[in-house]
C-alpha cells in the first residue's frame, strides 16, 4: 500500500487561533479515513489544506508522493464533496458532471461516455437535463459525488456530507457512499463531527481535537484502546477514572480507584514510574450481578442504581458505590420480569482486567512534566500521538 | 395614486395625437407630430448620440461595476471597507455637484468637452449602480460555488467567467439597464460636460422647451415614456428569475 495523502507536520493559524497545530498524518490508497473531531477543532483546514484551499503556514502537504503544499487546488489532483454541496446553479445534471471534465479538454466522447458512467454509478439516469433547483436533497448529493468522482481524482475529499440530509435518508447514504467508495476503489477523506457516520463508514478514523491528532486508528481501536480522556468520551460512553498505582501483579498492575477501592488491570506496559494515571471502564464492560460474586474475586464492588434511563434495546443506568463514586453502566433490557434492575436497588459490579484502559496520559496535576520524562512512550509509534499528550494535559488543567 | 402618478402622462400621450398646435383643445387625431419628430434632423442626431452614449456607458459601467464588485467581494485587502463607502457615497450625491466637479476636473486637466468627457461622466454616476446590484447578488452565493470550480481544474479566470458571471447574470443585466435608461434621461451632469456637438437628446429638449412647448415634444416625450417603461418591466422580470436562482436548498 502507498500513500496517497501525508500531511508532514501541518500547522495554519488565523490571526491568534490556531487552527491546525502540527499534525501529521498519512493516508494510504484505498482507504476511507474520517477526520472525526468537535466543530471548530480544525478537520476542516485540515481538509482544505488538502483541497488547496489553504496553504499550511509550516510543514508540507504531498498527494500521490509529490509535494503540492504550494500547488493551487486547480492543478491538484483532488475533489471535493462540498458540504452544500455547490452545484452549479446555471448548468444542468449533465453540466456538472461534465464540468470537470471538460477543464481537463477531454473530447466530447469522452466526456459523454465519462458522464453517463458516473449517471450510472450513482442511479442518476434519466436526470441529465434536470437543474440542481429541480432536484432532491439526496439526488443533489448524488450529483455532487458524481462530479468529484467524474475526473477520476486520486483523492475525494467529502466535507460533512450528509449533514444537509434527514435521519433516514443519512443512514442509507452512509452505507451507500461506503459501498460506492468500495467499488470505485478511490481514496475517500471525510470530514464529520458525528461519531455513528465515522464508525459506520471509515476503514480508519483521525481523531481531532484542538488542532491535533489525538488518535488515528479503526473504529474498534479507538473505542477499545481509547488514547486519551478525550478519545474515550468522544466516540461512544465512557468512565474516565482517576487512579493510584499500588503495585504489579499476576499478569497486571493494582490500581486503587477512590470510591472502587482496588482493581487489577491488565496492562501490559504501566506509565513508567508515574503514580496515578487515568483509566477509562466503557458501559458495558461493567457487569452486573444480583448477588456478591465468588469471595476473593477480584475487580468486584458493590453499588446501587441510582438513575435508569430506557433507551429500547438496553437501559442506561447510573450507580453509585458506598465510596460516592458515580458510573454509568448498561444493561440489556430484560422485560418486567425477574432480573430487571429497578432504581434503588442494589448490585454487584464487576470488570474484567482486561476491559480497563489506562490512558497514555499522566492523570492531571501530573501534567505535562511527566509525559516529557518517558522518552519514546507508550503511543510513540503512531505519528501525532507524540505530542497528543501535551495537548490533552493542557486541556485537563 | 396611480391617477397621480399617470394622469400627466396620459394627457400627455393624447395630446401627441392631437391635431391641434395647442394643447387645450381636441380637434381630430394624427400622426404628424411623430413624423415631425422623425423629419427634425438635430433631434435624430441628438438621439442617435444618445443611444451611442448610453451604450457606451452601458458597457464601460458593466465591466468596471461587476470586475470592482468582484474585487471587493472576493479579495481581503486594505482600505476595502473604505474603497466600498466611497464607490457608494455618489450614488446618493446631488447631480448638479457631480456635474460642476466633473467640469473642473476637466477643465484642470485641459480636456477640451465633446463625446468622450459626456460618456466619462455617464460612466462615472451609472457603474456604481451595476457594483451595488451585482454585489448584492454577490453577497447571497455560496462562496463555495468558485472552490467548486477551482477544485475541478478551473483557472481562477475561467472560474468567473465560467460559473461567477453566469450566476451574476441576472444582477448584470439589471444594472445594466439601470444604467442605460440612466444614461439615456441623465440631463444635468450632461448639461456641464458636453459640447454643442455632443448634445443627447434629453438636453435637445430642454433647449427645445425652453423655446415653446410645441406638440412634437409631446410625441417625443410618448416615445421615451414607451422605452422607459420597457425596460422597467424587462428589469423586472430578470430580477425575478434572479431570485429563484438564489434560492439554496
Amino acid at each position: 500500500m502507498s500513500a496517497t495523502v501525508e500531511l508532514r507536520g501541518v500547522a495554519k493559524r488565523f490571526g491568534a487561533v490556531v487552527a491546525v497545530d502540527d499534525v501529521s498524518l498519512t493516508v494510504q490508497a484505498g482507504e476511507f479515513l474520517t477526520l472525526l473531531g468537535p466543530s471548530g477543532c480544525g478537520k476542516t483546514t485540515l481538509l482544505r489544506m488538502i483541497a488547496g484551499f489553504e496553504t499550511p503556514d509550516r510543514g508540507a502537504v504531498l498527494i500521490s508522493g509529490a509535494d503540492v503544499t504550494h500547488t493551487p487546488s486547480h492543478r491538484r489532483d483532488v475533489n471535493q464533496v462540498f458540504q452544500s454541496y455547490a452545484l452549479f446553479p446555471h448548468l444542468s445534471v449533465r453540466g456538472n458532471i461534465a464540468f470537470g471534465l471538460r477543464m481537463q479538454r477531454l473530447a466530447a466522447g469522452e466526456v459523454e461516455q465519462r458522464v453517463a458512467e458516473m449517471l450510472a454509478v450513482v442511479a442518476l439516469e434519466g436526470c441529465e437535463e434536470r437543474k440542481p433547483h429541480e432536484l432532491s436533497g439526496g439526488q443533489r448529493q448524488r450529483v455532487a459525488l458524481a462530479r468529484a468522482l467524474a475526473p477520476r481524482p486520486a483523492v475525494l475529499l467529502l466535507d460533512e456530507p450528509l449533514s444537509a440530509l434527514d435521519a433516514r435518508l443519512r443512514q442509507t447514504m452512509q452505507l451507500e457512499l461506503k459501498r460506492l467508495q468500495r467499488r470505485v476503489g478511490t481514496t475517500f477523506v471525510l470530514v464529520t463531527h458525528d461519531q455513528a457516520e465515522a464508525l459506520a463508514m471509515s476503514d480508519r478514523v483521525a481523531l481531532v481535537h484542538r488542532g491535533r491528532i489525538e488518535q488515528v486508528g479503526t473504529a474498534a481501536e479507538i473505542y477499545d484502546r481509547p488514547a486519551t480522556a478525550f478519545a474515550a468520551e468522544f466516540i461512544g460512553q465512557a468512565n474516565v477514572l482517576e487512579a493510584e498505582f499500588i503495585g504489579r501483579g499476576a499478569g497486571g498492575v493494582d490500581l486503587r480507584v477512590n470510591g472502587v477501592g482496588e482493581l487489577r488491570v491488565a496492562a501490559a506496559a504501566w506509565l513508567g514510574d508515574a503514580p496515578r494515571a487515568r483509566i477509562v471502564i466503557r458501559p458495558e464492560r461493567i457487569r452486573l450481578e444480583a448477588t456478591q460474586p465468588a469471595k476473593g474475586m477480584r475487580n468486584a464492588f458493590p453499588a446501587r442504581v441510582e438513575e435508569k434511563i430506557f433507551q429500547g434495546a438496553q437501559d442506561r443506568l447510573t450507580l453509585v458505590t458506598p465510596g460516592g463514586l458515580r458510573l454509568v453502566a448498561t444493561a440489556a433490557n430484560a422485560g418486567t420480569g425477574e432480573g430487571s434492575l429497578r432504581v434503588g436497588d442494589s448490585v454487584w459490579c464487576a470488570v474484567y482486567p482486561e476491559d480497563v484502559v489506562i490512558l497514555r496520559q499522566p492523570a492531571s496535576g501530573e501534567a505535562g512534566r511527566r509525559a516529557q520524562e518517558i522518552p519514546g512512550g507508550p503511543g510513540s509509534a503512531e505519528p501525532g500521538y507524540e505530542t497528543g499528550g501535551r495537548a490533552s494535559a493542557q486541556g485537563a488543567s | 395614486m396611480l391617477a397621480f402618478l399617470w394622469g400627466p402622462i396620459v394627457v400627455l400621450a393624447v395630446y401627441s395625437f392631437n391635431t391641434s398646435r395647442l394643447n387645450i383643445l381636441w380637434e381630430g387625431f394624427t400622426l404628424r407630430w411623430y413624423g415631425e419628430v422623425w423629419d427634425n434632423a438635430p433631434l435624430m442626431e441628438a438621439a442617435r448620440t444618445s443611444l451611442i452614449v448610453a451604450t457606451i456607458t452601458t458597457v464601460l459601467s458593466v465591466l468596471l461595476g461587476t470586475a470592482g464588485a468582484w474585487l471587493l467581494h472576493r479579495y481581503r485587502f486594505r482600505g476595502a471597507g473604505a474603497l466600498r463607502t466611497l464607490v457608494g457615497v455618489p450614488v446618493m450625491m446631488p447631480e448638479i455637484v457631480m456635474g460642476v466637479s466633473l467640469l473642473v476636473l476637466f477643465a484642470a486637466v485641459a480636456v477640451p468637452l465633446g463625446f468622450a468627457t459626456v460618456v466619462i461622466a455617464h460612466v462615472t454616476f451609472c457603474f456604481p449602480f451595476v457594483l451595488l446590484a451585482v454585489q448584492a447578488r454577490l453577497a447571497g452565493l455560496d462562496p463555495a460555488l468558485e472552490e467548486a470550480a477551482l477544485d475541478l481544474g478551473a483557472t481562477p479566470l475561467r472560474a468567473f467567467w465560467l460559473v461567477i458571471v453566469p450566476c451574476l447574470r441576472p444582477a448584470i443585466t439589471a444594472g445594466a439597464l439601470l444604467a442605460f435608461t440612466l444614461s439615456m434621461d441623465e440631463v444635468i451632469v450632461t448639461y456641464f460636460t458636453a459640447s454643442p456637438e455632443a448634445a443627447t437628446l434629453p438636453l435637445r429638449i430642454f433647449g427645445l422647451a425652453k423655446v415653446g412647448l410645441s406638440p412634437m415634444l409631446n410625441a417625443l416625450s410618448v416615445l421615451f415614456i414607451v422605452a422607459t417603461v420597457a425596460v422597467v418591466l424587462i428589469t423586472e422580470r430578470l430580477q425575478k428569475s434572479s431570485r429563484s436562482l438564489s434560492s439554496r436548498p
